[in-house]
């Protein structure tokens, strides 16, 4: 786990708002989230099921689901020399979604990677067509040499007699292997960024491990930064430099991962920590939760969102304004009128 | 919209004590009820509902809201068109047609009658006009409208027009109404049970009577049914009554129909054998009969319920079908399909557009029946999307 | 899949045999016996009937035996393309049929056709711009597709037709290419009057195939396998109708198969209505004549022209869907 060597972000993403605008309200999924993301480093993003981590990894991909739309903010990206283009940096938010160049950087330079090994692949295509496709959508190669990369790519994930998998269907595989292919797939066109939104929770432990394991090896052999996305704060220790906590689409601390989990500072950090259960703990010993519940979308809390649960709650602050992000050491920022 | 807290009770609440109350009344509410709330925020379910209730109330009030003899016929009267209306006489609220006068056609010498403004006859509400038994019991010559005393109404109200044996419109149309809408129910009922005997067999049952009953449901779709109907249809004899007429073509139209109810609980039974609950009742000792209809039968009952509105209108289409064509219902017997016999050919309905009337309530009947089934089968599943 | 084919075909063949039972039922169900009414119709008419060909007659329709014996008979006879004598036109049953039951199969398969090209692309549309207005106006043609029956439909449009165009609507082709013989300027005609009775008769089944069209691909469309097509950088045409619309596809396939009979059903009545020259207003006639061996065997063809063309849609269905080719079904 080293410090970030290039000075440039990858991607850094300002003030992101996506809203759902629906007739009994809007919801605020991603309210105002900023970070950064450096080459070749993995950031984790931690949170409840709710929270908007995922929304966020889509709208960067721009393949929020209508009514979703993003309503302010900036996403820049520095795009490879190597694809075309320039090195230069694009803010994907002005992008149209469809667009020609938007379409370009999916899959090509940011791949996605997600959650739902047994129906993310189309039941009635070969894996191999899915992957074929991905392939000669981005680079210009012939059917055969694509079919070729495939097994080969198939072959670097760990995917046994890739020449026979390539033309199987989806549901003839196993959840490990399934997953190994969607990296397969994401891998293809050798992107900077690959964004992992929970690739493992559908998995048993040990596939888990595997997963996590070849996701590292190939990191380091191909210098590409991840955006690993989980609720599991055991899978963020392991993998992550940086870590990014998010509460009701907003960040509320934000740290390298040494940091967030020895020194965490916001009340909230600090109750997901506490609620870890220990092997070591007393027999008997009570699980501490963080109290309360994860507020309906259309009722957010005015002022900060998480002071209906905050242990620390200051009266007549938390509850009128909403606090920002702010630094509280090396790269360390946290969002909370504590430290203010 | 934001909570306003009150700091005293922050931040050391339960866990769920947010909305408990709604959460709570949706808990306790029976499936009945749950299916009630959903059913109401569909609007158009909710208006076809009225609709399919208003069509009874005239399936039950025919010979009220009749005025005129239906099987009254008068050459003279023959292929008139519907009269307007007037509502208003000078500032009164007085509803009125014009007369007819008799006047001799200088083509064909003969005597017809035409419209005359001269005339006003008043329609009066709840007139005297033919004699009827009022749900079969009580004798009165009461009827919605009619008009004035010392007219005759079957001889001067036409709103509708009259047919080609000079039979009010509107009067016959009420009949049919009776006719058309109680021979689906009957239908619906033969073809539910057929279906949800035969469809639960082979859901509860599977294995070969599983197979067997699915071949023949698929045989059975696969046959084109209205050649069969007519031919069923045709070979009735002559002399049969027009009841034992009715309940036949009722009978041939559902050995037909029950496939599609049959499928429907034939797919519940087999969705519900493997739920828990069904499991947990046998092992704790019911026997299947008190499985089957204790446990399973309450779990389905709204989607059958669903299933045989959907089913009313084929019914409803088919034997319109078959007496159009002159096979099914006959005269006297009256029905809308009875009634478009005579719009068969174009050239008489280009004349006479009115005649095509009777297809209206066939129609409306067939967009409720089927809205208001596509309703109850959506909050048929309270707990679904 | 030759197994599955090999059902599907296996079943055919009972249906078949079932229409045949039916079929038969009609033609004896009228009282009285076939022979002794062609010997009462052949005499209203001055002819006679000689006692020995009465007796061959006899035998050869085996009356007078158990109902299954005059079954077989009836079976032997048709499988040589013998279907019996028409008695109100006194010639043989084919001759009557003649080109009418070719017709009928052509403008069923031109509702058919139409109902697919329809249905698929609304369906699609409908599914994808869901609640916009073109959704609303596809979903409201769809309930006047359901809630008209074809024949009242029919008649509204001939009406409308005659009265404000002063034109018949009606009809397969122009009374001068009625009774000529088949020439490329007989199809061209039935082409251009093909339009108004495919329309007709498809649109109820073109309303029902834009329902689960849609129905189908709205479901598909939550799910995970379409992020990851679009993930990919695919444009969203591709998109939806790579990966989607495939999978809805199949089940809408499968009741293709169904849609067929419903459209042979349906143009007997609503060829009466336009009088098109196809087996429906001949089969009425017959059965108000009580000809029996003339409408018994039309419907007998009708039922199994159908179950030809559901056994096509069948295989048809195992190309498109390889899941099917993999596992039984």
């Amino acid at each position: 786990m080293t410090a970030p060597t290039a000075a440039a972000p990858l991607l850094s993403v300002r003030n992101l708002k996506t809203y759902f605008t629906q007739d009994e309200g809007t919801v605020r999924a991603v309210d105002g989230v900023s970070f950064d993301l450096y080459p070749g480093v993995t950031l984790g993003v931690v949170g409840e099921s709710g929270c908007g981590k995922s929304i966020t990894a889509r709208s960067i991909l721009r393949i929020v689901d209508r009514p979703g739309r993003i309503v302010e903010g900036e996403i820049h990206f520095r795009r490879s020399a190597s694809n075309g283009a320039g090195a230069d940096v694009v803010d994907l938010a002005k992008l149209e979604p469809n667009s020609a160049e938007m379409r370009a950087i999916r899959g090509a330079e940011i791949a996605l990677i997600f959650q739902e090994p047994m129906s993310s692949f189309s039941p009635v295509h070969s894996v191999g067509n899915q992957i074929i496709e991905a392939i000669r959508l981005h680079q210009p190669v012939g059917r055969r040499e694509a079919r070729d990369k495939t097994i080969e790519i198939l072959r670097r994930v760990g995917v046994s007699t890739p020449e026979q998998r390539v033309d199987q269907l989806a549901n003839q595989l196993s959840g490990g292997l399934r997953q190994r292919a969607m990296i397969a797939m994401a891998l293809s066109c050798q992107p900077t960024l690959l964004i992992a939104d929970e690739p493992t929770t559908a998995l048993d432990v040990t596939t888990q491990t595997q997963i996590l394991e070849l996701m590292r090896q190939l990191q380091q052999e191909d210098g590409m930064a991840i955006m690993l996305i989980t609720h599991d704060l055991g899978v963020v220790a392991e993998m992550a430099t940086d870590v990014v906590v998010m509460y009701l689409g907003r960040v509320v601390e934000q740290g390298p991962v040494d940091a967030i989990f020895h020194e965490p500072r916001h009340p909230y950090t600090r109750a997901l920590l506490r609620s870890i259960p220990r092997i070591r703990a007393r027999a008997r010993e009570r699980l501490t939760p963080i109290a309360g519940a994860v507020p309906h979308p259309y009722d957010r809390p005015s002022g900060c969102p998480f002071h209906p649960r905050c242990a620390e709650f200051m009266a007549g602050r938390c509850d009128r304004q909403a606090p920002v992000l702010r630094s509280v050491g090396d790269r360390h920022a946290v969002s909370c009128f504590l430290y203010e | 919209m934001a909570t306003l807290v009150d700091p005293a009770r922050a931040p050391m609440r339960e866990p769920g004590a947010v909305a408990a109350s709604d959460e709570q009344r949706v808990f306790v509410a029976s499936q009945w009820q749950l299916m009630w709330w959903r059913f109401r925020k569909h609007k158009v379910a909710v208006v076809s509902a009225l609709v399919v209730i208003g069509f009874y109330a005239v399936v039950l009030g025919a010979d009220f809201l009749a005025y005129a003899d239906p099987n009254a016929s008068e050459a003279q009267r023959s292929l008139m068109p519907p009269q307007r209306v007037y509502l208003f006489d000078g500032w009164r609220f007085a509803p009125y047609v014009h007369g007819f006068k008799g006047v001799r056609d200088p083509q064909s010498f003969k005597r017809v009658y035409r419209s005359d403004p001269e005339q006003r006859v008043r329609i009066r509400f709840f007139a005297e006009g033919f004699e009827y038994r009022f749900f079969g019991l009580i004798p009165t010559t009461r009827h919605l409208i009619g008009v004035d005393p010392g007219a005759d109404a079957s001889k001067t109200i036409f709103l509708l027009g009259t047919d080609v044996q000079g039979r009010d419109l509107w009067s016959r149309l009420m009949y049919g109404t009776r006719i058309s809408l109680t021979i689906g129910l009957f239908g619906v009922t033969v073809s539910l049970a057929l279906g949800v005997v035969l469809g639960g067999l082979s859901g509860f049952y599977g294995g070969a009577a599983d197979t067997i009953i699915q071949r023949v449901i698929e045989i059975l779709r696969s046959i084109p049914t209205i050649p069969l109907w007519m031919g069923l249809a045709a070979a009735m004899p002559r002399e049969w009554t027009i009841l034992q007429v009715y309940f036949a073509i009722t009978i041939i139209i559902s050995l037909l129909g029950w496939t599609e109810l049959a499928r429907v609980v034939r797919g519940r039974f087999l969705a519900m054998r493997e739920e828990d609950f069904v499991v947990s009742a046998r092992l704790v000792g019911c026997t299947q009969m008190r499985t089957i209809f204790v446990h399973m039968v309450p779990s389905f009952m709204s989607h059958i319920i669903a299933a045989t509105t959907l089913a009313l209108p084929a019914m409803i289409i088919s034997e319109t079908a078959l007496s159009f064509l002159g096979l099914g219902l006959r005269p006297p017997a009256i029905s809308w399909g009875v009634l478009l016999q005579q719009a068969q050919n174009v050239q008489t309905v280009a004349i006479s557009p009115w005649l095509m009337l009777p297809a209206v309530p066939v129609i409306v009947a067939v967009m409720a029946f089927n809205f208001l089934g596509d309703g109850l089968r959506d909050a048929a599943d309270p707990y679904g999307r | 899949m030759l197994a599955y084919i090999g059902r599907r075909a296996l079943l055919a063949v009972f249906t078949v045999w079932a229409i045949s039972v039916l079929s038969f039922a009609i033609i004896q169900l009228p009282p009285g016996d076939y022979v002794t009414s062609y010997i009462a119709q052949m005499a209203s008419m001055g002819s006679v009937v000689s006692d020995e060909e009465a007796q061959n007659l006899r035998i050869q329709y085996g009356l007078g035996q158990p109902i299954y014996v005059q079954y077989l008979k009836w079976m032997k006879l048709m499988v040589v393309g013998n279907f019996g004598m028409s008695m109100e036109w006194r010639r043989p049953v084919t001759e009557v049929i003649g080109d009418r039951l070719w017709l009928t199969i052509v403008v069923a398969l031109a509702s058919l056709l139409l109902t697919w090209v329809l249905a698929l692309p609304i369906g699609i549309y409908s599914a994808v711009r869901q609640y916009s207005p073109g959704d609303y106006v596809a979903t409201f043609i769809g309930f006047i597709g359901l809630a008209v029956p074809n024949f009242l439909l029919a008649l509204v449009i001939l009406y409308f037709g005659f009265v404000f165009f002063n034109a018949n609507i009606g009809g397969l082709f122009t009374p001068d290419f009625q009774d000529a013989p088949w020439g490329l300027a007989k199809v061209w005609d039935l082409a251009k009057h093909l339009p108004v009775p495919a329309l007709i008769l498809g649109l109820a089944g073109t309303a029902q195939q834009i329902r689960i069209m849609r129905a189908n691909l709205l479901d598909e469309l939550r799910k995970p396998y379409v992020v990851t097509a679009r993930s990919k950088g695919l444009s969203e045409l591709r998109v939806i109708l790579k990966y989607p619309v495939r999978v809805a596809l199949n089940p809408f396939a499968s009741t293709i198969g169904y849609t067929l009979p419903y459209i042979v059903s349906g143009s007997i009545i609503v060829s009466l209505v336009l009088g098109l020259p196809t087996v429906g207003p001949l089969l009425l006639k017959a059965l108000i004549a009580q000809d029996m061996f003339l409408a018994g065997t039309i419907v007998l063809l009708l039922g199994v022209m159908t179950v030809i063309g559901t056994l096509i849609s069948d295989i048809l269905l195992v190309w498109v869907d390889p899941r099917i080719r993999l596992e039984e079904t």
